[in-house]
C-alpha cells in the first residue's frame, strides 16, 4: 500500500525549493523585489491567521510591525553586531508587547478591536516621535550594516526574508493542522460554541496573537535591514495593514493559499500600474472593494472552485471529510436569519 | 377575501411548498396547523411578500399581490406577527407600537385603543421592550401588528416559549380582537388551542394542504391522520 | 486655565462634529465607516471647490457641500454597502478601508497633495472680550453650532418615524421589512444624513485648520474615538466623548507641547479598558 503524503508538505517542500533557486535566477533588482515580496507575504499571511481563523481584525498590525524593527535597530546597534540574529528579538518584543495588550484587546471585538488597535498604533509612533532615544521624528540608521559586506547585503536580506516567510508559512500550516486548529475554526463560527465542545478559547485567542505577532515583527525586521534607515512614521504607517488587507481580500481570507496569490496579483498589479501614481491605488482599492463584494472568498476561492485542488489541506482528516470544502467566513452578528 | 392559489414556493433548489391554495372571508380566524416542516412558515414568507414563489398567484379583494414587496403588501392590509415575537430591543414599547403603524395605513387603530384592548401595557410603555416578560411581549408584539390597521393579520406561533398562563393571556388577547374588523390566520403547534380559537382549520403535510374544514365540526381522528400521515389508532 | 479649557471645548466641538455622522452610522446603524474621515476631508474639498467658484463666505457653501454629499451617501449605500449587510462587520470594514483609499488618491489626483484652507473671513479675527480674556467669535459660533446640529440629528433619530424605522433595521433586519419598511432606502438615507451633517465638521475644520487629501483617516480616528468614549447608541454620548477628547488633548498640550494627541488617544485606550462600552452607553431609546 502507497501511503499518501499529505499536499501541503508537497507544497510546503516546492515552496521551499522555489526560494532557493530564486537567487541563483534573479537580477539583483529581481532580488531586491523577492525580499520585499516574501516580507510583505509573511505579513499578510499572519494577518490572514489571525482575522481570516480566528476573527480578529486587528488593524493595528502595523504596531507590531514597527516594534520589529525598532527592536532590531536598537538591539543590533547597541550590540554592534551585524542585524541579522537580530531578527530574532524583531519577533520576540513585538510578541511580548501583544502579551502585554492582549487583556485589553480580547475585551474589544469588531470595530472596537479595529480601532483600538489603530490607535495603538499611533500611540506607539507618536510615543517614538517625542522619544529622544529611538531618534525622535528623524529615526534611526542602520549603521551596524557596515560589517556586512556589500556584496553580501542582498543574497543575506533574501536568505532572512526567504527563511522569516517559510517559517511563517509552516507555523501556520502546522498550527491549523493541529488540535488547536480544529478549535481556531471552532471559534470562528461561534465562541459559545467553541466553549463548550471544550476548547479555551482564550488561550487558543492568545496563542494565535502571540504567533501572528511574532511573526509580523519578523518580516518587519527584515524589512526595515533592506531600508537602512526606519522612522515612526514609516514603521507604525497604515500602509502596511493597506497592503495586508489588500493582498488577503484579494487571494481569498480564510485560507492559507489565499494571500499567496494575493501577494502575487498584488506585485504583478503594482509592477504593471505603479506608473500609473495615485490611479493605481485608486484601481487597487476598486478592485478590493469588487472582489469584497461579489467574491467574496478571493481568486484563490474561484480558482478552487473551477478546478477542485487543495494545495495546503489544513483540516483535520475527519473534519474534512464533514465539511468537504473549507468553511467561508461565517459572521457571528449576521442579522438575516 | 384573501386567496392564495397554487402556490409553489421553496429555497434554492429545494422546494417547499407544492400547489397550495387557501381562501379566508372577512372577519375570519382560520388556523393553519401541520408539524414542523409542514411549510406553514414559508407559506407565510410568501403571503408577506418576503419569498417570491415559483408559480401561483396571491390576491387580496380582488387586487394581485403577487411578488410584490412586502412593504406594498403592507399598505395593502396583510401583516405577520413573527414567529418569537421579535421586538425590536433598541425600541420602547411604545415605540415598537409605533413601529407599527409605520406605513401609516388608515384604519381605527391607535396606541390609545391598543392599550385599551391589551390594558396590562398602559403601565409598561415607556419600559424597555426586553424587559417585560414573554406573555407581555407577545402582546406587544400582536399590538404592533394592529397598528398598520390590517384586513389580514398573520399570526406565527404565538404561543411559541411561553408558560401556559402567558398563553392563555395572549389568546384572552386576541378573542378581543377577532371578529369584524380583521380576519386573522394562526399558525399554532397546540392543535386543540387552534380549533378552539378558530372559524375554519387547514392542515398541511409536505407542502400541501391535505384537510380542511369547520373547527367546531372537526374530527380529531381526521386531523391526525392528516398531521402525521397514515392511520393512527 | 479658564482659556486652555474653553480652548479644549471649543477643539472638543469638532471632534463631536467628526463624530457626529458616524453615531448615525457606527452607533445605531451598527455599521462601520472607515473612510468616514476620507468623506470629511471631500467635504471640505467641496467647500473650497464652492468658496473659489462662488466667492462666498464657507459658511455659505454648507446647502450645496451637504447636498451633494447626501446624494454620495444615498448612492453609496444603495449600490455598495447594502450588499454587505447580513454578512457580518469584516465585509462592510474592508468595504470602506477600500474606499478609504479610493478617495484619499482622487483627492490626490483632483486637488494634489497640497494642504488647503477655507478663509473665514472678518469672523476669523472677531473676538469677545470677557473679563481677563477674550474668546474668539468663531471657536463660540461653531460650538453653538455643533450643539445645534447635535439636538437636530438627535430629535430626527430618537423622535422621528424614520428614526424608529433606523433602529428597528439595525435591530432586525427581517422584522422590518415585515413591519412595511423598506429597509434598503431606511439605511441609505441614514448614511445620506450622516454624510450631510459631517459637512458642517467639514467646514468648520478648513476654517480652522488646514487639509490634506491624506488628512481622513487622522479626523477618522479621532470621530471613532468619540463616539466609542461617549457610548455607541447614544448620539449626545458621542458630543461629550468629543468635548472629552478636546479637553484632554487641551491638558495635555499644556503638559508639554508635544503630548497633546497623544493624551486624547491614552485617554481613549483608558476608557476602552475600563469601560468598554463608553460612557454614556444606553440600549434602549435615545
Amino acid at each position: 500500500m502507497i501511503k499518501r503524503i499529505d499536499n501541503a508538505y508537497v507544497t510546503l517542500f516546492a515552496v521551499a525549493v522555489v526560494l532557493c533557486l530564486l537567487p541563483l535566477v534573479l537580477s539583483k533588482a529581481g532580488l531586491v523585489l523577492a525580499t520585499e515580496f516574501c516580507v510583505v507575504l509573511a505579513i499578510a499571511l499572519a494577518w490572514n491567521l489571525l482575522a481570516g481563523f480566528s476573527g480578529i481584525v486587528l488593524i493595528g498590525m502595523p504596531l507590531f510591525i514597527g516594534a520589529g524593527g525598532y527592536t532590531l535597530y536598537l538591539v543590533a546597534n547597541a550590540l554592534g553586531i551585524p542585524p541579522y540574529p537580530a531578527i530574532l528579538a524583531g519577533a520576540a518584543v513585538p510578541a511580548v508587547i501583544a502579551y502585554a495588550l492582549s487583556p485589553l484587546l480580547f475585551r474589544l471585538e469588531g470595530a472596537q478591536l479595529a480601532i483600538g488597535s489603530w490607535v495603538m498604533a499611533e500611540v506607539a509612533r507618536l510615543l517614538c516621535l517625542i522619544t529622544p532615544a529611538v531618534g525622535a521624528g528623524g529615526g534611526l540608521n542602520l549603521e551596524v550594516l557596515r560589517l556586512v559586506p556589500r556584496s553580501l547585503r542582498l543574497p543575506l536580506n533574501f536568505a532572512f526574508a526567504a527563511i522569516v516567510l517559510f517559517i511563517t508559512l509552516s507555523a501556520i500550516v502546522i498550527l491549523l493542522k493541529s488540535r488547536f486548529g480544529l478549535g481556531l475554526r471552532a471559534m470562528r463560527d461561534s465562541d459559545a460554541a467553541a466553549e463548550a465542545m471544550g476548547v479555551k478559547t482564550s488561550r487558543v485567542k492568545l496563542l494565535t496573537l502571540i504567533t501572528a505577532t511574532a511573526l509580523s515583527g519578523a518580516a518587519g525586521a527584515c524589512y526595515y535591514i533592506t531600508s537602512i534607515q526606519i522612522t515612526p512614521s514609516s514603521a507604525f504607517s497604515q500602509n502596511w495593514i493597506a497592503i495586508t488587507i489588500f493582498i488577503v481580500i484579494l487571494g481569498g481570507i480564510g485560507s492559507v493559499e489565499g494571500p499567496i496569490f494575493g501577494a502575487i496579483v498584488y506585485y504583478l498589479l503594482r509592477e504593471t500600474l505603479s506608473d500609473l501614481g495615485p490611479g493605481y491605488f485608486v484601481i487597487s482599492g476598486l478592485l478590493a472593494i469588487t472582489v469584497t463584494i461579489f467574491l467574496p472568498e478571493g481568486v484563490w476561492g474561484l480558482i478552487k472552485r473551477l478546478i477542485r485542488i487543495d494545495l495546503l489541506p489544513i483540516a483535520h482528516h475527519e473534519a474534512r471529510r464533514v465539511h468537504g470544502t473549507q468553511p467561508t467566513i461565517t459572521d457571528k452578528k449576521g442579522k438575516l436569519a | 377575501m384573501l386567496s392564495v392559489r397554487d402556490v409553489e414556493a421553496g429555497y434554492g433548489s429545494m422546494s417547499v411548498l407544492f400547489g397550495v391554495s387557501l381562501g379566508i372571508a372577512e372577519g375570519e380566524t382560520l388556523s393553519l396547523i401541520g408539524s414542523n416542516g409542514a411549510g406553514k412558515s414559508t407559506l407565510f414568507s410568501v403571503i408577506t411578500g418576503l419569498l417570491a414563489p415559483a408559480s401561483g398567484e396571491i390576491e387580496l379583494d380582488g387586487a394581485s399581490l403577487t411578488r410584490k414587496s412586502t412593504s406594498a403588501i403592507v399598505d395593502h392590509g396583510i401583516v405577520m406577527v413573527p414567529e418569537g415575537r421579535k421586538l425590536f430591543p433598541s425600541l420602547t414599547v411604545e415605540e415598537n407600537l409605533l413601529l407599527g403603524a409605520y406605513r401609516k395605513r388608515p384604519g381605527d387603530w391607535t396606541i390609545g385603543r391598543v392599550l385599551d384592548t391589551f390594558p396590562i401595557l398602559k403601565e409598561l410603555r415607556r419600559r424597555p421592550s426586553q424587559a417585560l416578560s414573554g406573555g407581555q411581549q407577545q402582546l406587544v408584539a400582536v399590538g404592533r401588528a394592529l397598528m398598520a390597521n390590517p384586513k389580514v393579520l398573520l399570526c406565527d406561533e404565538l404561543s411559541l416559549g411561553l408558560s401556559p398562563s402567558a398563553v392563555d393571556m395572549v389568546y384572552g388577547g386576541l378573542e378581543k380582537i377577532r371578529g369584524a374588523d380583521v380576519s386573522i390566520i394562526l399558525v399554532e403547534q397546540d392543535i386543540a388551542r387552534a380549533l378552539n380559537e378558530s372559524d375554519h382549520f387547514a392542515c398541511m403535510r409536505h407542502g400541501r394542504i391535505v384537510l380542511e374544514g369547520s373547527s367546531a365540526t372537526a374530527n380529531r381522528n381526521q386531523i391526525s391522520d392528516a398531521y402525521f400521515g397514515g392511520s393512527h389508532d | 486655565m479658564i482659556e486652555l479649557l474653553l480652548n479644549g471645548l471649543f477643539v472638543g466641538a469638532l471632534y463631536s462634529l467628526f463624530g457626529l455622522g458616524l453615531a448615525v452610522t457606527f452607533g445605531l446603524m451598527q455599521q462601520i465607516n472607515l473612510a468616514h474621515g476620507d468623506m470629511i476631508v471631500l467635504s471640505a474639498y467641496l467647500a473650497w471647490l464652492a468658496t473659489q467658484a462662488l466667492g462666498i463666505n464657507p459658511l455659505f457653501s454648507l446647502p450645496f457641500v451637504a447636498l451633494l454629499m447626501f446624494a454620495f451617501g444615498y448612492a453609496l449605500q444603495r449600490v455598495v454597502l447594502n450588499r454587505t449587510i447580513g454578512r457580518g462587520p469584516m465585509p462592510t470594514l474592508l468595504v470602506t478601508f477600500g474606499l478609504s483609499i479610493v478617495l484619499q488618491n482622487m483627492m490626490q489626483i483632483g486637488f494634489s497633495a497640497d494642504t488647503r484652507s477655507l478663509q473665514p473671513g472678518s469672523i476669523g479675527s472677531a473676538a469677545l472680550p470677557l473679563g481677563s480674556f477674550s474668546i474668539g467669535v468663531m471657536p463660540l459660533f461653531f460650538f453653538l453650532f455643533a450643539c445645534l446640529a447635535f439636538a437636530c440629528t438627535w430629535l430626527v433619530f430618537a423622535k422621528t418615524s424614520f428614526g424608529r424605522a433606523v433602529r428597528a433595521t439595525s435591530d432586525d433586519h427581517r422584522t422590518a421589512r415585515l413591519m412595511g419598511i423598506e429597509t434598503g432606502h431606511i439605511f441609505s438615507l441614514a448614511l445620506a444624513i450622516s454624510l450631510s451633517v459631517s459637512a458642517i465638521a467639514a467646514i468648520f475644520l478648513g476654517m480652522r485648520s488646514t487639509f490634506a487629501p491624506a488628512a481622513g483617516p487622522e479626523r477618522m480616528l479621532f470621530a471613532f474615538e468619540a463616539v466609542i468614549l461617549g457610548g455607541l447608541g447614544s448620539i449626545w454620548g458621542t458630543f461629550f466623548g468629543g468635548l472629552a477628547l478636546g479637553l484632554a488633548q487641551a491638558i495635555g498640550l499644556a503638559i508639554a507641547p508635544t503630548f497633546g494627541p497623544l493624551a486624547g488617544h491614552l485617554v481613549f485606550l483608558a476608557v476602552l479598558l475600563f469601560r468598554p462600552a463608553g460612557m454614556f452607553a444606553r440600549r434602549n431609546g435615545l
